[in-house]
């Protein structure tokens, strides 16, 4: 009886492994981090880093809507740049801040919706040429409007969502929950949702079951461009500016966060609860970097170096679990004869 | 028995077993393959013949049990070394590099070189050698995609010839052949034999079996049936019952539909690959389209579904003309396909089997402000799989982890859940096991009794003659005949409009 009860412990701590390498990746760093930097295990700290990856968390998102049907999307940095150049223009010509505000979230909208029109209209083979042509574009007309100058002095609202505590809570941070749990539902609970994961699981059956997917991928791409609009705003309310080359390369950041997440590149797999501790993993590594004095270049390549082995422990665990799984497989049959 | 063929063992497989996590695939397996032999191996989809297969060619490796070649004993680690020794696979689902060329693809892991060089010249000269051998007619020169599917399957035979094989494993290397192209193939295997090369004949069709073969072997559940019978020792009864362990009593099991008012009809139809197709089903009619691969029968009903777009032509459904320009339409207005390539175009491999039968049905499981419930989603989806008999009924396991014909059971259920007018059957038993045919002929059965209109397209004569009360007959994309139930529905006259020949009326 009771040696039954332990097995089943053992086994569902085993099940529990093999499900959340990267937050048990995630735990170990912190650990390390906390015996070698006392300023790690702090509250001023950690509500930092939260802080800080507020933008970075909700660029994961735009990734992994994109990643999810197979797809990318490489324009988030400068959907979310332009956005923000959007508002800052609206500023200079006088618009009342909520309006500057929403000009900035919409702006987002809008833009990752053309990218879902080039792809869908235009036939392209894949998202990653719609997506890299609009990084280009958009960057550019981020240059254009702004001469390459930033923008600076932001309005209170837009200072509150990036800069404002509530308690002691950011209120970065509490958009960033919200927007966590609203996709956790959307994307268990809704018809979109559903097809989302269908489309990226395989396009023709869901095109043969009913799923609309230029319809799908339109909205994936808009709702891509949602998530960079609200970045933007949080980026220009911590910083107080708004600024053209904002966001450069934030894209490779979301990609690492969504796959050390444990999302599929082709498609149909990905949890957003994954994404989070991905984009966290990421938000301590570079804070600890920080700490413990390692130099932004060094950084860099460490950076690279954590994606390539979070992945390949990845593999090497589902390999050795399957490996037990034989073993006791073999155990059962030998005690059935 | 008069025949006197070599009897020296070429491979003899002996106590073979391999244990799967939770599953026994082999289970003390024997198995001897002589010289000049066509060993046929049957066994119902799961019954162990792939797990077989990938022990002798050692991508798979076996716990127990041992393999003699030619009187030696060996190990195979990589189907490279499985090459070496003269052992060459063709896939059911066949291997070649699409974008490659005829010539690219036979040398393709296995180059002839000079100086570290590709001798092209060379290649040449023996892909065009050993394609004459195996009777195909073409350039090698010819990229694989523009091959058809029975010149592919010789481009493969050629590829095991210019290494050596000895013995050559099919795995129902027929299963997308036309009746030409199968003919074509077992006329080359017999020949084969006579050259002194053996081969290993998976299919699920026995009158293949009993045309080209020697010996045959059964599986089920991973163990020997009984011992190697000559192939003329068996008729079909016995072979069925030892694959299924029963006998089937019905082949083709009787349905109790009324056929009562007309439930589709189509006038016109014409798209690419399909010219003015005119048909109408009732309730509860079961429809046969036959003809010969590449008679435009799965462009037709792709076109009617919406999957493809079409030119012209109007559908009624009901009485009431509806237009279908996409498969949502086609779905909303009662019509509903299963496509015959249920791997790429009927599931979602990587999905469970909730997301799989639900995909088309979702909308009726939202409830307020348009969230779904997922409890009853996985209920329904029990309730349905009791229905099919999905085995096993474990509904959070993915698709590819079930056998063929528990596969085509997810997607008929997916179908079923939408409560269609009309259901577009493509090849509905394509690589599936007797068992599991009778078990979706049955659903067929039950769907054509609860009033619904049935369409099935078929190759197969003997499923088509069993199964339809009448039979669409097309050829190269035209409507040849209609034949209704009677005397006049025989073998002769389908294969008379299905060759696009005519018949006295």
């Amino acid at each position: 009886m009771n040696n039954s009860k332990k097995s089943n412990t053992f086994d569902s701590i085993k099940a529990f492994l093999a499900k959340s390498g990267p937050l048990v990746a995630l735990l170990i760093m912190c650990i390390f981090l906390t015996i070698r930097s006392p300023s790690f295990l702090t509250l001023d700290n950690l509500l930092n880093i939260l802080r800080q990856s507020s933008s970075q968390a909700l660029i994961a998102v735009s990734l992994m809507l994109a990643i999810l049907t197979g797809g990318i999307d490489l324009a988030v940095g400068s959907t979310m740049a332009l956005s923000m150049v959007f508002m800052g223009k609206g500023l200079e010509a006088g618009f009342p801040p909520i309006v500057c505000a929403l000009i900035c979230i919409f702006s987002g909208l809008f833009l990752g919706w053309v990218n879902g029109i080039i792809l869908t209209k235009l036939k392209l083979p894949h998202p990653f040429i719609s997506t890299m042509g609009t990084k280009y574009i958009f960057r550019g007309i981020c240059l254009l409007l702004t001469l390459g100058s930033p923008i600076s002095g932001m309005p209170n609202v837009v200072k509150w969502a990036g800069s404002a505590f509530i308690g002691i809570i950011p209120v970065s941070l509490i958009i960033v929950i919200v927007i966590y749990i609203i996709f956790g539902i959307f994307f268990s609970k809704t018809t979109l949702g559903r097809h989302i994961y269908a489309v990226g699981g395989n396009k023709e059956t869901a095109r043969l079951a009913g799923v609309n997917i230029d319809f799908t991928l339109c909205a994936v791409y808009a709702l891509s461009g949602l998530m960079c609009g609200i970045a933007g705003l949080i980026l220009a309310g911590r910083v107080d500016a708004v600024y053209p080359m904002a966001g450069v390369d934030w894209e490779s950041d979301a990609i690492a966060a969504v796959i050390v997440g444990g999302a599929s590149f082709f498609g149909g797999k990905g949890t957003i609860s994954g994404t989070f501790v991905g984009v966290m993993l990421i938000a301590v590594l570079r804070n600890g970097l920080n700490l413990l004095g390692i130099t932004p270049d060094m950084q860099t390549v460490v950076l690279g170096v954590v994606i390539i082995l979070s992945v390949f422990i990845d593999v090497i665990r589902n390999g050795g679990f399957a490996k037990i799984q034989k073993l006791d497989a073999k155990a059962v049959a030998k005690n059935n004869k | 028995m008069g025949e006197t063929y070599s009897k020296t063992p070429l491979l003899e497989i002996t106590e073979l077993t391999k244990q799967f996590p939770g599953v026994l695939a082999l289970d003390h397996v024997n198995l001897t393959i002589n010289e000049s032999e066509i060993h046929i191996l049957l066994g119902e989809n799961g019954a162990g013949k792939s797990t077989l297969i990938k022990s002798i060619i050692g991508v798979v490796k076996p716990n127990e049990g041992n393999l003699v070649w030619n009187g030696t004993p060996v190990h195979t680690n990589s189907i490279r070394e499985a090459y070496n020794l003269g052992i060459a696979v063709i896939y059911q689902e066949l291997s070649n590099i699409q974008c490659l060329s005829v010539v690219e693809n036979m040398f393709v892991g296995n180059e002839i070189k000079k100086n570290g060089l590709i001798e092209w010249k060379e290649q040449y000269r023996q892909a065009e050698l050993y394609l004459k051998k195996v009777g195909c007619d073409i350039d090698p020169k010819n990229i694989c995609e523009e091959l058809g599917m029975g010149q592919k399957q010789l481009v493969e035979i050629a590829k095991a010839l210019q290494r050596k094989a000895k013995l050559i494993i099919m795995d129902e290397p027929t299963a997308s052949l036309s009746r030409k192209e199968i003919d074509v193939l077992l006329k080359l295997m017999l020949q084969l034999k006579k050259e002194g090369i053996s081969i290993l004949f998976i299919t699920h069709k026995l009158d293949e079996a009993q045309k080209v073969g020697d010996v045959l072997t059964v599986l089920k559940d991973g163990k020997n049936v009984g011992k190697t019978i000559p192939v003329e020792e068996a008729d079909e009864d016995t072979i069925i019952h030892m694959m299924v362990g029963r006998s089937l009593d019905e082949k083709y099991p009787k349905r109790k539909a009324v056929i009562k008012a007309e439930a589709l009809r189509v006038e016109h139809l014409c798209g690419n690959g399909f010219n003015d197709i005119s048909f109408s089903v009732r309730q509860g009619e079961i429809m046969g389209v036959f003809g010969l691969v590449g008679a435009g029968r799965t462009e037709t009903m792709r076109g009617l579904f919406g999957a493809d777009e079409i030119s012209s032509g109007t559908v009624y459904i009901k009485n009431r003309q509806v237009e279908i320009r996409n498969p949502k339409e086609a779905i909303n207005n009662g019509l509903v396909l299963i496509s015959e390539n249920r791997k790429e175009e009927g599931l979602i491999l990587i999905h469970d089997v909730v997301e799989n039968v639900t995909l088309p049905s979702l909308k009726e499981f939202e409830e307020k402000i348009g969230l779904l419930n997922n409890k009853t989603r996985e209920q329904k989806t029990m309730e349905y799989g009791e229905k099919v008999n999905l085995r096993p009924l474990h509904i959070h396991k993915n698709a590819m982890d079930f056998s063929g014909g528990n596969q085509q059971k997810i997607v008929i259920e997916k179908c079923v859940m939408t409560d269609a007018d009309v259901y577009i059957f493509d090849e509905p038993t394509k690589g599936v096991d007797v068992g599991a045919k009778v078990e979706i002929y049955s659903i067929m059965n039950h769907l054509a009794e609860q009033g619904a209109a049935v369409i099935m397209v078929s190759s197969e004569m003997q499923e088509i003659l069993g199964m339809s009360d009448n039979v669409l007959v097309m050829y190269e994309g035209k409507k040849t005949g209609y034949i209704e139930k009677g005397s006049k529905m025989t073998h002769e006259n389908l294969m008379i409009l299905g060759t696009g020949g005519k018949f006295d009326e």
